[in-house]
């Protein structure tokens, strides 16, 4: 075998060159890689920023859906308020936000208008237990979901974000209660058990002369062992003034109700009692006179009260005895005709201190006693019995809270309905005037035979006899009493069926009668009926469910935002910006301090502001220029129809609608406190009672030193009306015509179609981020 | 004979040195390739720890309250560049970690890593820009491979109309 050099030398060259081939290409497939690497990183690179870039965008979509949603006048307004379907929205809304253009042209993103707004779900909220929404009304809450699709194109390639936002349409008023001027479903705990003397905690406003004097003389205090007012304290009422205008005073939808619960208690307002001739109550004839309007109450009482009285005529003053001078004692009240021409006197008397046998005129100076007409011992009713242990001083004080306003001048009071066993309280003295002179009392005595009618025998031979006219009328229909003087207990037996004795303090126009109004009576003018005990309603609407997967069907199911302080929603209300938009319902972990809300009603979002925790509310006064000291009455004659108030609440009455107007929830029961003279368009609630026992849970700070002035309703469990009487007390009133607090409701509250706020929420659902090349769909 | 075994034993000195010498040229690139990857995998690795950082910092800020996010931006944006391992966030995802091992790793890998941030505000429309740029080394010992990703988002405040 030979050896062949050249063959070897050429084997070296081709190892080396595959050699070299193979790393080539090793070096290649590498560098390949490594490019792709780089492309993926860019790529990653370039969708994260277009990511962030998209979300702005659709950001910036949102907070202008939410600038103009609420807004009257705006396509968005109609859009969520009618029937949504799967249907576009117009996006003639949407001007891009200078700060997102600026990032666009900055990150060479190329951002594509118009943006796509579409429904995508919506479905009706339901209502809790008790809430009858009428039909036309019912899906007009609801909730459902938004959807927004924003484009972009970023280094040719188009990216596209669709996510979706809850969305929530809402009342912006709550249903059913905000029909009512005062709801305070547990103030019948203000009153104590025997609802009569010193537990009584409602009745303890001084009355005199058919004024109520800001300190209490002291020897009637003397006389009222341990009533809860103090000695050289002022006090000033608590009074619902009917409303100002002609129209809502004679409408029971629009006056502005009451609701005094709970609904298997009873409360017992004394009537405040006045002796003034009609003369005194009389118009003055300027505005200059002085002259206060009466507190009275007595024109609460009709005719048709009195089982005896003729309700065909109204009741006047009347002479009913003599006094030992020979003169008469007078008061409001009726002849009612007997028998033989005969006639029997029947007196009315509030609890005032003219009553009071130690300090009062009634019973001085004659020849009666107060036992004579009330009966003495076992003998007397409940009530009077009571009194005569707790002493008669606290027959001088009425109610603090003057549900139906002052007296009117002209006509019957206004037409407001007051839920709830609500009593009126006040005394009938009965006298007979037989036409031989003389006369006598008819004592109260329920155990006397019901025909058994005095007589009296004259010279011997004459014996004049007391018949009422029909045989059907019996002697406790006529004796002397106290009209709601028995503890009656409304567990024993329903409001239908309230015995004979007693008055409820409401008037059912239709039937001219006075009967107990309990929740089948409501009917709201929005359409709302009540199906459950009006303080089960209040329950049931602020209940927040424990159980963190339940949501409760009121307000919780309603809740469009939450705020982790008080300052958090000030700031997006937009208070620095001169605004306080609400537009929902919002949930604010509190406290929350209100400044003065100052801006006028077209920079107020309407809306529920629920705090979790104490609540302080300074001035609402919309940019009207109220000073307080101004607000009065109108000029004497014309207390309801003319004058600054009226004026006022004219301009007030269209101006302000259920768009504007503030809820404040205190859902905790932590207290409310006013620090403001004026809340104008107001609703306060503070329904969650924590303590079992009446306490503050809505106040007047100290700090308000003019005279107060609230348009709205107030929604509580207790108003612990002494301390608030006391507030009241300690601010001066320059009104002559009422010394005390104006207190009105607001009709927008009771509008006919309810305002809806429509609230998006922030937090994103179906994510969905594609790109693809620019001028073709996506395919990623 | 002797020539005959010569050439029968296979290369010459200098086809030796011209085969090794060629091969040597042809393994530098490779060799260069090499280290070129391994450096670009972690810088990769890198680059995407950082945008992955970056996207993280922006989250967290976006999930705040825009009053909240405002003042820490500006609190943060006020410190100038500083290291990740002293951001808050990272602080607190570090605690949560019990092993000493995983956390060393973590210490080790963000050592170099460092975060600026930055901010526009509209005040009255309630818009704010945040910047976050995290920073990082290419080449842990060398300052001046220091290269960045950065992110910037608007965030919307509530305005309820």
């Amino acid at each position: 075998m030979r050896f062949q050099p050249h063959n070897k030398k050429g084997n070296v060259t081709i190892i080396l060159l595959g050699l070299i081939s193979v790393m080539l290409i090793m070096v290649m497939a590498l560098s390949k890689r490594m490019t792709g690497h780089t492309q993926l990183l860019t790529l990653s690179d370039y969708t994260q920023i277009t990511r962030y870039f998209l979300e702005s965008y659709a950001g910036d979509v949102l907070q202008q859906i939410n600038m103009n949603v609420n807004e009257p006048d705006s396509e968005l307004y109609d859009a969520f308020r009618g029937s949504p379907g799967n249907k576009k929205l117009s996006t003639k809304f949407y001007d891009p936000a200078e700060m997102l253009k600026r990032l666009g042209d900055e990150l060479k993103i190329e951002l594509q208008l118009p943006p796509e707004i579409v429904f995508s779900r919506s479905e009706e909220l339901g209502y809790p237990a008790g809430f009858d929404c009428p039909n036309e009304l019912k899906g007009q809450e609801k909730k459902g979901l938004l959807e927004i699709v924003c484009r972009a194109k970023f280094h040719g390639r188009q990216y596209s974000l669709r996510v979706q936002y809850p969305f929530t349409v809402v009342m912006r008023l709550t249903p059913v209660l905000k029909d009512f001027m005062l709801f305070v479903d547990k103030i019948a705990a203000e009153q104590g058990r025997d609802k009569i003397g010193p537990n009584d905690h409602l009745n303890i406003m001084f009355t005199k002369d058919g004024k109520h004097p800001e300190e209490v003389d002291n020897d009637v205090l003397s006389l009222a062992g341990n009533i809860r007012i103090k000695s050289g304290f002022k006090y000033r009422p608590f009074i619902l003034l009917p409303p100002l205008d002609e129209k809502e005073y004679n409408s029971s939808e629009l006056s502005g109700k009451v609701f005094l619960g709970p609904s298997d208690e009873a409360v017992y307002l004394n009537l405040a009692g006045d002796t003034r001739e009609a003369s005194a109550d009389a118009a003055a004839t300027t505005s200059s006179d002085e002259y206060a309007a009466s507190v009275g109450e007595m024109f609460l009482v009709s005719p048709e009260t009195l089982k005896v009285a003729d309700s065909n005529k109204d009741f006047d003053f009347v002479p009913v005895f003599m006094n030992k001078s020979g003169g008469f004692v007078r008061m409001i009240g009726q002849d009612v005709m007997l028998k033989h021409n005969h006639i029997a006197k029947l007196g009315l008397l509030g609890f005032s201190n003219e009553v009071v046998p130690e300090t009062g005129e009634i019973f001085k100076d004659t020849a009666y006693l107060a036992e004579d007409f009330f009966n003495k011992s076992n003998g007397a009713g409940e009530f009077w019995q009571k009194l005569e242990g707790f002493g008669h001083g606290f027959m001088a004080f009425s109610s603090g809270l003057k549900l139906m306003g002052i007296k009117p001048e002209v006509g019957g009071h206004s037409r407001r309905q007051i839920f709830g066993n609500v009593l009126g309280r006040f005394f009938v003295l009965t006298f007979w005037w037989p036409p031989s002179g003389g006369g006598e009392p008819l004592k109260y005595d329920e155990t006397r035979s019901p025909s058994d009618f005095p007589k009296r025998e004259v010279y011997g031979s004459v014996t004049y006899s007391f018949q009422p006219l029909l045989d059907s009328q019996k002697y406790q229909d006529f004796m002397s009493r106290m009209v709601s003087g028995k503890n009656w207990n409304p567990r024993s037996s329903s409001a239908d069926s309230l015995p004979d004795g007693f008055m409820p303090i409401n008037a059912d126009y239709s039937k001219a009668s006075k009967r107990i109004f309990t929740n089948i009576d409501f009917k709201a003018n929005d359409g709302f009926a009540a199906r459950a005990k009006l303080e089960e309603l209040g329950q049931n609407w602020f209940l927040v469910e424990n159980d963190p997967k339940k949501i409760g069907r009121g307000i919780e199911s309603r809740v469009g935002k939450t705020y982790m302080s008080g300052e958090e929603f000030l700031e997006a209300a937009g208070v620095k910006q001169d605004k306080f938009k609400v537009n929902g319902v919002v949930y604010v972990k509190g406290p929350l301090k209100l400044p003065p809300l100052k801006m006028s009603n077209d920079k107020i979002g309407g809306g529920v502001v629920l705090v979790d925790g104490p609540i302080t509310i300074d001035n609402i006064t919309r940019g009207y220029d109220i000073d307080t000291t101004q607000f009065k009455l109108g000029p004497a004659g014309n207390m309801l129809g003319r004058g600054p108030a009226y004026d006022f609440y004219k301009k007030i009455k269209t101006e302000i609608t259920q768009e504007s107007f503030l809820t404040f929830v205190s859902l905790r029961g932590d207290p409310i406190t006013i620090r403001g003279e004026a809340l104008i368009g107001v609703h306060l609630v503070c329904l969650n009672d924590q303590n079992g026992v009446p306490y503050d849970q809505i106040m007047w700070s100290s700090g308000v030193r003019k005279e107060i002035v609230f348009i709205g309703g107030i929604a509580c469990n207790y108003l612990n009306l002494p301390k608030r009487l006391e507030e009241f007390g300690s601010i001066k009133s320059s009104c002559n015509l009422l010394r005390a607090p104006f207190f009105l409701y607001h009709s927008a509250m009771a509008a006919e179609k309810p305002a809806l706020a429509v609230q998006m929420m922030e937090n994103m659902r179906g994510y969905l981020l594609t790109a693809g090349k620019a001028g073709s769909d996506e395919d990623e | 004979m002797n020539r005959t075994k010569l050439a029968c034993r296979g290369m010459s000195m200098i086809e030796l040195l011209v085969g090794v010498t060629i091969f040597g040229l042809a393994m530098l690139p490779l060799t260069w390739m090499g280290t070129s990857q391994t450096r670009g995998a972690y810088s990769v690795g890198k680059h995407m720890m950082a945008g992955q950082l970056a996207a993280s910092f922006v989250d967290s800020l976006l999930g705040l309250p825009y009053k909240t996010c405002l003042e820490k931006i500006d609190k943060l944006s006020d410190r100038g560049k500083i290291r990740v391992l002293d951001a808050e966030e990272l602080q607190n995802t570090l605690k949560t970690i019990t092993e000493a091992g995983i956390q060393k790793d973590m210490e080790t890998s963000f050592r170099y890593f460092r975060c600026q941030y930055g901010y526009t505000n509209n005040d009255s429309k309630r818009i704010l820009r945040l910047d976050i740029e995290v920073f990082y080394r290419v080449e842990e010992s060398d300052e001046k491979s220091e290269q960045s990703v950065k992110l910037s988002v608007l965030k919307f405040g509530e305005r309820n109309g």
